[in-house]
């Protein structure tokens, strides 16, 4: 396999008797041309890809064992690696594959596209030279990168995989309530997340109210969580960027993968539209609970005289991507992503009296919301050194609810209707275009560069309301529009990062990016500096330090527990500043080879301009006045988070530790929340651990489970009660006054929850099936998903008060069958 | 057997997917001691009246907040001890004293069982304000009801203006009463308040006022000359005439009815208070964000509020 590349070795005769300025003339022509050798590199560079499926893979190691050095592939799987001419010994690595082994002579510069097959062996694989970015070497920190394998392996609600609630495992990232697809990584909000699928903003990552996330794994190729350290090519998120690559598609077999769950149903079919050039991947999911409920609607409906009884529920999702590859150095991508939650109810009753009348009443309704994804992507190799990426991204998230009432008299032959509709529209719309380099002008840097511009359309709300009567012969019709205007609004960002070898010991990422964004009459802009720094403390030790700036231009509006489809994202604006953080981070890392990875890392997060609900505020969709119910504020978070990761071997998994405190503090003259003093944020709280493992006993039977312990959710309780002040002349305030001492001041009950699975896997004739069997919460913890205050009544005690309360997923058992084939 | 084992598997799996429950946990937070609340609202040259109770747990079993009986009410104005309140029962307290404005008026109450809780305010000065009658304008008309009887329908509409000129060097809190009183003859009348939400109206939205009290700040309006307009419309139906018979109302129109407006000058305290209990009310359970009602009151709970209150009258004369 070894591709030898040889160069013709220069040799030049020259007089050695010189007079002495010819020759101190010549002795620095001679200096000049021997670092002109010694500079005389050579630029191997191509894609890494799974020998069986063309596909390619991510972050690979290449590494040249005799000189040292090497690099890592991109997010497209394409590397470059610069090295001295002559004789070196590349090593390719992946996990989960064979290490490829290549002595090679470089002479000049070559393309050397490398195939890795998947290892079949369970033994550890040792990444050579460890040059993984976010490894012990690497000089990113505070990311985490986890394995697709490790993702499915891990037994989830109903046993739907689901990528974000395995990312809700990792320390520093914590889930809302119970269930929740919310995420709150390192003390920020849950609007504060940049969710990327291929490179392209997903605004609205939930499903069922937030109990499923919208990324269907079978689509999946990797997921990246950078928590902080961000490097320059992220931006507009405060606290934290998912990266979420997906298949591109088997270049030479037809494949595929159906799935049946307790609540939805996967199909995944991918293969070579044309072998070796051209592949195409589709994953589909639907739940179909609403098709199991229909008939007992159905017989419900009879019961009471309905005609027509179509009630229900469903989600689904569809991932589409074709991947054509001209030639080495040119790709082209096309990706697509639709999902949409939709309930909907389309009932008829009828009623006939046996004199001459006869009545109709309908009732139609439809809620859908969900996100729909474009995107078109160019890989270009434009040299051995420099790679291009040109995108054109569409991302669009809506939200539409109707309501029509219709009904029908017919008396005497005198027929009178009535209808009566109204709607709700809102979303948000992006279009993207975006050009970015990585250029490798040796193996000590990796610059990358490059510029984005966004689109916004901003739909804050449209409401429709229709009347059309038609009484006594005399019809009356009504159609109006009302609402806010969409928002238009401009996004542009430039950047440059540098990832630089400095000596054996420093390695470093130094970035920064410009960006800004008009709105209305507004135009806001930053400069965000970023850095990390690695130093190797021994061969397998390593502490990093990493600082970043980050600015966000917009908001989500929420202020309920759940993740409502009503959700609203919104700009900034002339009075509403864009938030901005601060987040400074340190930490040690340890490979301990063939066991594990091990880091410890502290951070200290300020972020300015965030913005709260105002006490009493209420927010249900309707985007009108929006500043009015907000204030904005600042707030801090620090904490500690210890992780051991191994994703090598027959047992696999993580433990995190989080220990953490996020505040926030309101006191800016109007704008004044707890008092102006300073109060925990929703999400606080202070320990935080998880537990997974997966253990694969053979190849037809694995096991995983994860135990998770946190300490209980805030909330607000009024702890005292007493009575108003009499106010003359007044015809609202309670007569009684709840005392809440101060934002948060109660703590729910610690969280725990044991979650167990197992899979037996079979290999048939066409393909190999499994059973999953999972148990969710195997131990019934009753863990709370609201706490409130009750009154009950019984005869010893009379009427008392208690705190109840509502466990919404006590043990979960659930059962799917998969077929590969 | 096997053939059993995943159909039975299932049967099982779905046995036990139980429903959502709800069960009593023990509350294991800040369990906190009853607190001496204090209340006091004391209007300018008016008694001073103070309330004491003590507040309830809120899992308490008890809905009657316990009257203090056995405190001492101390009044402090500008630094001096004025008075001592006497008990007038059930926790209720007063002294005759009489407030001015710009007097500083510090309360101090303690009990055996609690410890000593104060607070501090002060009196503003009340701001004149002026009322008009305008746009009057009477629409009358005939109707029939019933069997013959004839009808008229009086609609009075017009606009009460409020005026006043905010204090430009001091941040002024306001809340509107308005109050009507109708004269059945020249000494028989009674009163009645009446409620406009000056929240709701669109003419008069700088004020940004709450809509249980109708206090506002003069965050937007500071120094400026202020108009409030409420539009009124009055309407009353007459039986004049009957084709058929006597009407027994047909008795001359002689009701005359005046309005007096309120514009109370408050403390920041006090509006403070008002606007925090507003949003109180309206409190909408897990969809809004919970409510802190201000207290001034150091060591326990309630509110010292001062007012000080310039009161208009004008007469609105019958439709003829």
């Amino acid at each position: 396999m070894a591709n030898q590349v040889f160069i013709p070795t220069f040799a030049r005769s020259f007089r050695t008797k010189m007079r002495r300025p010819i020759k101190q003339a010549f002795l620095l022509a001679c200096l000049l041309l021997a670092s002109a050798v010694r500079a005389q590199t050579i630029t191997i560079s191509g894609y890494v890809t799974d020998q069986s499926s063309g596909e390619t893979l991510l972050s690979a190691t290449v590494f040249d064992t005799r000189s040292g050095k090497g690099t890592v592939t991109n997010s497209y799987g394409h590397y470059s690696l610069t090295l001295p001419a002559g004789d070196i010994d590349l090593t390719v690595s992946y996990v989960g594959y064979e290490s490829v082994e290549m002595p090679l002579r470089l002479l000049r510069d070559t393309v050397l596209s490398v195939q890795m097959t998947e290892s079949t062996r369970l033994q550890e694989v040792t990444i050579v030279g460890q040059r993984n970015e976010l490894g012990v070497r690497g000089s990113q920190m505070s990311a985490i990168e986890v394995p697709l394998t490790q993702i499915k392996a891990v037994p989830t609600l109903f046993g739907e995989t689901d990528i974000i609630k395995v990312l809700q495992l990792l320390p520093g990232v914590q889930s809302g309530t119970e269930g929740s697809a919310g995420m709150y990584v390192r003390g920020g909000g849950p609007d504060e997340n940049l969710m990327l699928l291929d490179g392209v903003p997903v605004y609205n990552v939930n499903h069922l109210f937030g109990f499923f996330s919208v990324f269907n794994a079978d689509a999946i190729k990797n997921v990246t969580l950078y928590k902080g350290s961000f490097p320059a090519r992220f931006g507009g998120r405060l606290s934290s960027v998912i990266d979420i690559r997906s298949n591109d598609g088997d270049m030479y077999n037809y494949h595929g993968n159906i799935s049946v769950g307790l609540i939805s149903t996967k199909l995944n079919v991918e293969g070579p539209i044309w072998k070796g050039k051209t592949s195409f991947n589709v994953s589909a999911r639907r739940t179909y609970a609403d098709l199991f409920i229909q008939p007992l609607l159905m017989i419900a409906g009879k019961n009471n005289d309905m005609q027509r009884t179509l009630a229900g529920y469903y989600f689904y999702d569809l991932n589409a991507k074709i991947t054509h590859r001209f030639s080495d150095r040119d790709r082209l991508f096309l990706s697509f992503y639709m999902g949409d939650d939709v309930i909907y109810a389309n009932l008829l009753t009828k009623e006939t009296s046996a004199t001459d009348y006869s009545g109709k009443d309908w009732l139609k309704t439809k809620w859908n919301w969900g996100n729909l994804v474009g995107a078109l992507r160019w890989n270009h190799v434009i040299s051995p050194k420099l790679f291009m990426d040109v995108s054109a991204n569409a991302t669009r998230y809506r939200y539409n609810m109707d309501l029509g009432i219709e009904s029908e008299l017919t008396q005497d032959g005198n027929t009178n209707r009535e209808a009566i509709g109204v709607g709700y529209h809102s979303g948000i719309v992006d279009y993207t275009g975006k050009v970015d380099f990585e250029y490798r002008p040796n193996s000590n840097h990796t610059l990358r560069f490059g510029t984005e511009y966004l689109f916004h359309t901003f739909k804050p709300g449209v409401q429709t309301a229709r009347y059309n009567s038609l009484a006594d012969g005399t019809e009356m019709a009504v159609d109006t529009t009302y609402g806010d205007h969409n928002v238009p609004a401009h996004e542009a960002a430039v950047y440059v990062e540098d990832d630089m070898q400095l000596g054996h010991l420093l390695k470093g990422n130094v970035g920064l990016r410009y960006s800004a964004f008009w709105v209305q009459g507004s135009f806001y802009h930053s400069v965000q500096p970023r850095a990390s720094l690695r130093l190797l403390l021994a061969e397998n030790w390593s502490a990093k330090a990493g600082y970043a700036y980050m600015t966000q231009y917009v908001h989500m509006l929420s202020n309920s527990n759940l993740s409502l489809p009503t959700d609203l994202w919104v700009p900034v604006t002339a009075r509403i500043r864009p938030m901005n953080s601060h987040q400074v981070s340190l930490g040690v890392f340890y490979h301990l080879p063939k066991v594990a990875d091990f880091s410890v890392e502290g951070y200290y997060k300020t972020m300015d301009n965030l913005i709260e609900y105002k006490d009493g505020a209420t927010f249900l969709g309707a985007s009108t006045g929006w500043e009015d119910k907000v204030c904005m504020g600042r707030g801090w978070s620090y904490g500690v988070e210890f992780l051991m990761q191994r994703t090598i071997g027959k047992t696999t998994g993580w433990i995190g530790y989080t220990w953490s405190k996020s505040e926030r503090l309101f006191d800016r003259p109007g704008q004044m929340l707890n008092f102006g003093k300073a109060f925990p944020a929703k999400y606080d709280r202070r320990h935080d651990i998880s537990l997974t493992v997966a253990h694969k006993f053979n190849d037809r039977i694995d096991v995983a489970g994860t135990w998770v312990f946190s300490s209980g959710n805030c909330g607000t309780l009024g702890l005292q009660e007493y009575p108003a002040a009499e106010v003359p002349m007044a015809v609202g305030g309670d007569d009684n006054i709840a005392y809440i001492s101060k934002r948060n001041n109660y703590r729910m009950p610690a969280y725990h929850r044991l979650d167990l699975g197992v899979n037996f896997h079979k290999q048939k004739k066409r393909g190999i099936r499994t059973w999953n069997i999972s148990v969710y919460n195997a131990y019934c913890q009753m863990n709370p998903f609201i706490v409130y205050e009750s009154y009950e009544y019984d005869e010893t005690n009379g009427a008392h008060g208690q705190m109840t309360k509502l466990t919404l997923f006590p043990i979960m058992p659930s059962v799917s069958y998969s077929f590969k084939f | 057997m096997k053939r059993l084992f995943f159909p039975a598997l299932l049967l099982g799996l779905a046995a036990c997917l139980c429903p959502s429950c709800e069960t009593p946990i023990k509350f294991k937070g800040e369990v906190s001691d009853p607190m001496l609340v204090l209340n006091a609202l004391i209007t300018a040259d008016d008694s001073v009246q103070v309330s004491l109770v003590e507040s309830l747990f809120f899992l308490d079993e008890s809905y009657e907040y316990p009257a203090v009986k056995d405190a001492s009410v101390c009044l402090w104005v500008n630094g001096q001890l004025t008075d001592t309140l006497q008990h007038m029962g059930e926790g209720q307290y007063s002294c005759a004293a009489r407030l001015a404005a710009g007097d500083e008026i510090r309360l101090t109450a303690e009990s055996p069982k609690f410890a000593q809780v104060e607070a501090t305010d002060h009196m503003p000065a009340a701001v004149p304000c002026t009322l008009a009658i305008e746009n009057f304008v009477v629409d009358s008309t005939y109707g029939t009801a019933g069997s013959g009887y004839t009808v008229i329908y009086v609609d009075t509409h017009f606009q009460l203006k409020i005026t006043f000129q905010d204090p430009p060097e001091t941040a002024n809190f306001y809340r509107l009463t308005l109050l009507k009183r109708n004269f059945w003859n020249e000494t028989d009348s009674w009163q009645q308040y009446v409620y406009y939400d000056l929240s709701e109206d669109p003419n008069n939205s700088l004020l940004n006022a709450d809509y249980a009290f109708n206090s506002f700040e003069d965050a937007l309006l500071n120094g400026k000359r202020v108009e409030i307009v409420i539009p009124f419309t009055e309407s009353a139906a007459y039986v004049i005439t009957s084709d058929t018979e006597e009407s027994e109302d047909t008795e001359p129109i002689t009701e005359q009815s005046e309005y007096i407006v309120e514009l109370h000058s408050l403390s920041e305290a006090y509006y403070r208070y008002l606007s925090s209990r507003s949003l109180s009310s309206d409190f909408d359970g897990i969809f809004s964000e919970p409510v802190q009602v201000y207290t001034n009151i150091s060591g326990g709970l309630g509110i010292l509020g001062c007012e000080n209150i310039h009161r208009e009258t004008i007469r609105l004369q019958p439709a003829e």
